[in-house]
């Protein structure tokens, strides 16, 4: 009950502070320039009779996915910014000071905040990624069958970098929760491309260094599960390989243990969140 | 039943001690001032009361219940001293937002909020966004807050200190209300002024340890007489000290203590059997102030081996090793 009226203050504060207003006009703009370049890319995509089937899939593929990497990756940094500065900011202002002597546990102030982000940033992610894919629909006909499936492992990816933020901003201040929070997602995205071309090159090392990032930080393999899901089936296991070659198509998806690991890598972080913040001297 | 105990709460923050040994008794109905220098540890003191710090050792009791208890913490209204309330709510959505976090039901709520903002004088900006309010009103929706869940203990910390006279005159009116409904204010200010006009009970802390203790009735009770005589003789002077206290002597000037103001007479004839010519006998009542600079001077006394320095000059360092350290 308490964790809820947090959440919702926490969930208000987003909507009526102009942070989320911007991100929203900024994403507005995004989408229209994101729809755009689509219908005119697949103007000259499909009035090219020299284009095969598998050619256009690919292409699609592509396309679609370069709009949902802006929203997962908006997402993420909308994620990672509202969460950096709020334990330790509201400890610094005094504003939890008023809150944490109120008949409630100090556990339920944290998930309560964690609620309020995660809602917001679920219904930004879901509701862009929706309208991105809308888009291609529209241009092309195509339409994931597992499209809610992908939206929420692309939500997810933003959920856990919000708890790995709030993990951070339960001890840290707010500048330097950002900045690791940040750093960690550019690792985790670097991460990732360095493994993409470890398949394409069949360089185990590469491989390696990609699959020892996503331990660290899962984030990326989150977004590749999604993709990998997202994008149009292409049905030629050779012609599969060319996946590799552009920026965003997904080779191989990461198995359904990194999915489960992301999220015990989550609830991991945000117990850590609770615990700390439980024992911390206001 | 008390309504705030503590038995040798104590606070380390690594080797820096923030409060040494603190034991207290605050009883329920009574309005408790808790006063002390900058620095004293009244404001760590204050957060392990209301569970926003942890005691490194000892142990402390609100309302019969440990410290950090959400039972005690329902019945529990608190002022924080550096706050931030939400700035871009509205003052009736920041009380019930803390109405709720009382668990008081929706009508309940209504009504509560209405009482509080007509209590403190804000009704007529209960739909007004906080970002719009000046820094007194800002601390008299801070004290409705306090209020929102009718609480039978009102922890307030430095009150007032933002406010100007007449905030503060609101202030002390309202402190006098809450009494009224029979419920205990603990408040924790350095405006001694304050403190003597609305508290019964007084502590004043030094170094993180209680060194008066007491009703202020009781406290300021003692009366001193200044007294200017011609012809003092060591014998005349032995002859008052036998009787009063003497509190300070300084050639003819001489300042007694005296429990009772009819020993005044007495004094007077003391001095005239002694041979003494009495040129001027004024009595003073003790104020606050006074007894304040008194007892927290003799503890710097104490440690700096009777050198008599201001307090501003004290060194800020932790206290010697003597004190036993988990």
């Amino acid at each position: 009950m308490n964790t809820w009226t947090i959440a919702s203050l926490t969930f208000r504060e987003t909507l009526r502070r102009k942070a989320l207003l911007g991100a929203i006009l900024l994403t507005l703009g995004f989408l229209i320039l994101f729809g755009i370049g689509s219908y005119f890319a697949f103007r000259d995509i499909y009035g090219n009779p020299l284009l095969s089937a598998t050619v256009r899939s690919l292409a699609t593929g592509e396309i679609l996915l370069a709009g949902l990497f802006g929203v997962a990756n908006i997402g993420a940094l909308l994620a990672i910014f509202v969460a950096a500065g709020t334990i330790a900011t509201e400890v610094e202002e005094g504003t939890l000071h008023a809150v944490v002597p109120r008949p409630l546990h100090r556990w339920e102030v944290v998930l309560g905040k964690w609620l309020g982000f995660a809602l917001m940033v679920s219904v930004y992610v879901a509701v862009t990624g929706l309208a991105a894919s809308l888009i291609i629909y529209y241009l092309t006909g195509y339409l994931s069958h597992n499209l809610a499936l992908g939206l929420a492992l692309l939500a997810l990816k933003a959920l856990l970098l919000l708890s790995v933020s709030i993990l951070l901003s339960t001890c840290l201040p707010a500048l330097t929760t950002g900045i690791i929070a940040f750093i960690l997602y550019a690792v985790g995205n670097v991460g990732s491309m360095v493994e993409q071309f470890g398949y394409l090159m069949r360089n185990q090392t590469l491989i390696d260094i990609g699959i020892i990032t996503s331990l660290i930080i899962p984030s990326d393999a989150l977004w590749k599960m999604a993709a990998g899901l997202l994008q149009p089936p292409i049905g030629d296991s050779i012609l599969e390989t060319l996946r590799g070659v552009g920026p965003f198509s997904v080779l191989n998806p990461p198995s359904v243990w990194m999915g489960a690991y992301s999220v015990g890598y989550l609830a991991l972080a945000l117990l850590g969140a609770l615990l700390v913040f439980q024992r911390r001297d206001l | 039943m008390a309504a705030i105990e503590t038995h040798h709460l104590r606070k380390t923050y690594g080797p820096k001690v923030a409060v040494a040994d603190l034991t207290l008794s605050v009883g329920e109905g009574e309005v408790f001032g808790f006063l002390g220098p900058n620095g004293a540890g009244k404001s760590t003191v204050v957060k392990m009361l209301v569970g926003l710090v942890r005691p490194t050792a000892g142990e402390g009791r609100l309302l019969g219940r440990p410290l950090g208890d959400v039972h005690a913490k329902r019945r529990l209204g608190f002022l924080p001293e550096q706050f931030r309330f939400h700035e871009w709510l509205r003052a009736d959505e920041l009380l019930d937002f803390h109405g709720r976090l009382c668990g008081l039901a929706p009508a309940a709520r209504r009504r509560r909020i209405a009482e509080t903002l007509d209590l403190v004088g804000l009704s007529a900006r209960a739909s007004d966004s906080l970002r719009t309010f000046s820094k007194g009103m800002l601390q008299r929706i801070g004290i409705a807050q306090a209020l929102i869940g009718d609480p039978d203990l009102v922890i307030l910390d430095e009150p007032t200190s933002a406010l100007d006279p007449i905030g503060r005159r609101d202030v002390r009116d309202l402190i006098r209300h809450v009494r009224s409904l029979g419920k205990t204010v603990f408040l924790n200010s350095h405006l001694l002024s304050e403190i003597e006009m609305v508290c019964d009970r007084v502590a004043i802390i030094d170094r993180g340890r209680v060194v008066r203790q007491g009703a202020l009735a009781d406290l300021l009770a003692e009366r001193e007489l200044d007294l200017s005589i011609g012809g003092l003789t060591p014998a005349l002077l032995d002859a008052l000290a036998a009787r009063w206290r003497v509190v300070r002597q300084n050639g003819h000037l001489v300042t007694l203590a005296l429990s009772d103001d009819e020993d005044a007479p007495a004094v007077a004839e003391t001095v005239l059997a002694g041979g003494g010519r009495l040129y001027a006998m004024t009595p003073t009542r003790r104020s606050l102030e006074d007894l304040f600079v008194q007892v927290v001077a003799r503890e710097a006394d104490a440690v700096l081996g009777g050198a008599a320095t201001p307090r501003d000059d004290l060194p800020t360092t932790p206290e010697p090793a003597a004190e036993e350290s988990r």
